[in-house]
């Protein structure tokens, strides 16, 4: 396993090892100490094969970010709720400075 | 006297052994523990190999479950052991702060509490998209939304300019229960693009890279050919310009004849 993480990561910081292809790629590949499987995921590049064998999570969420504070219940405003208190009248500094 | 505890939100990157940082690998190598939320199962393995606590935030994720507090999770989860004397590392793909809910709020609370808290810039996906897509911020300017909020707001789209809009995949969502949303919602989105982009507008669907072994995804669709595109949680949309840009020419007076005054004086 720390065969195909260390490998790809030099393909992945190593400038001349990120242009790797064809039989360079292949000489590469099968100068690692590795098992068949693995060998044959890496020739391939085959990510979610790689994953399956070394036991990497099946699935992976990729989302940080709220489009909103809060989920919107319903679009009714509240009572005494008016346009005109939506309005700003200073500036609004945001989120910054977290 | 203990030591007191601290949080550091690092980036990862977008690819796995290419973006990561000096500075950021550093942090997670020391840190007593590493919470992780990646973009790639493997990169999660490699995380693994620089610290031998790494827990990974991808469990606070479920179906059903609002993200809203997901994300408060992933809060307090980093925060718990700041507050009982740890040196804390959250790693995030990309950069920790473009996009990124969790790592503002734990750096900003934990600060708030009295505790160290930083944060490491990490080379995002939108750095990503312009070296990939070949595109320079600068030449037209360049608009960001998250696409739901851009539906759910009044917004102004300047057509001049390129317009990059994020979590495409899941636009529409107001549940912020699910992890995709149906053709129809994408429907709608182009229905409020196409107020000021031709639904024949060549648009770019985007996704970087998380392994060295991959490339990105550059597919150029039709603006109307949006909700039938195959797209995932990391999938970003790009429309090029619609528009030239236009002179102010008004403006540019104004410049004239402050230069005519200024040589005078």
């Amino acid at each position: 396993m720390s065969n195909v993480i260390a490998f790809l990561e030099s393909l992945g910081n190593n400038a001349a090892k990120s242009k790797l292809a064809g039989d360079d790629y292949v000489a590469a590949v099968n100068a690692l100490d590795l098992d068949d499987a693995p060998r044959q995921a890496l020739l391939a590049r085959d990510a979610s094969g790689l994953n399956d064998l070394l036991g990497g999570r099946s699935k992976m969420i990729c989302a940080l970010f709220p489009a909103d504070d809060e989920p919107q219940k319903e679009d009714q405003p509240a009572e005494g709720d008016t346009p005109e208190k939506d309005t700003p009248t200073e500036s609004i500094r945001g989120n910054g400075l977290h | 006297m203990e030591k007191p505890g601290s949080l550091a939100c690092v980036g990862i990157g977008m690819t796995l052994g290419a973006h990561i940082s000096p500075r950021s690998r550093s942090h997670i190598e020391q840190a007593d523990v590493v919470f992780a939320a990646v973009s790639d199962p493997l990169v999660e393995l490699w995380l693994q190999q620089m610290n031998p606590d790494v827990r990974s935030l991808q469990p606070l994720y479920a179906d059903g479950k609002s993200r809203h507090d997901t994300y408060r999770e992933m809060v307090e989860a980093m925060l718990a052991p700041v507050r009982a004397g740890k040196t804390v590392c959250g790693v995030f793909y990309g950069h920790p702060g473009v996009f990124a809910q969790a790592p503002h709020r734990a750096v900003e609370q934990a600060r708030a509490e009295g505790f160290e808290a930083r944060m490491e810039p990490g080379i995002s996906a939108e750095d990503c998209l312009y070296a990939d897509l070949g595109i320079d911020p600068g030449t037209f300017g360049c608009q960001h939304y998250e696409a739901s909020q851009l539906m759910f707001y009044q917004r102004r789209i300047d057509p001049s300019a390129y317009l990059v809009l994020w979590q495409v995949a899941i636009a529409g969502d107001r549940s912020f229960r699910r992890f995709a949303t149906e053709p129809a919602y994408r429907q709608l989105l182009v229905e409020l693009l196409a107020q000021d982009y031709p639904l024949d507008h060549p648009c770019t669907v985007y996704e970087a890279a998380t392994l060295p072994i991959q490339s990105p995804r550059r597919d150029v669709i039709a603006l109307r050919d949006l909700p039938a595109t195959d797209l995932g949680l990391a999938a970003t949309l790009v429309l090029p310009p619609a528009a030239p840009l236009q002179r102010n020419t008004a403006m540019l007076a104004r410049i004239a004849g402050l230069e005519a005054s200024l040589a005078l004086a």
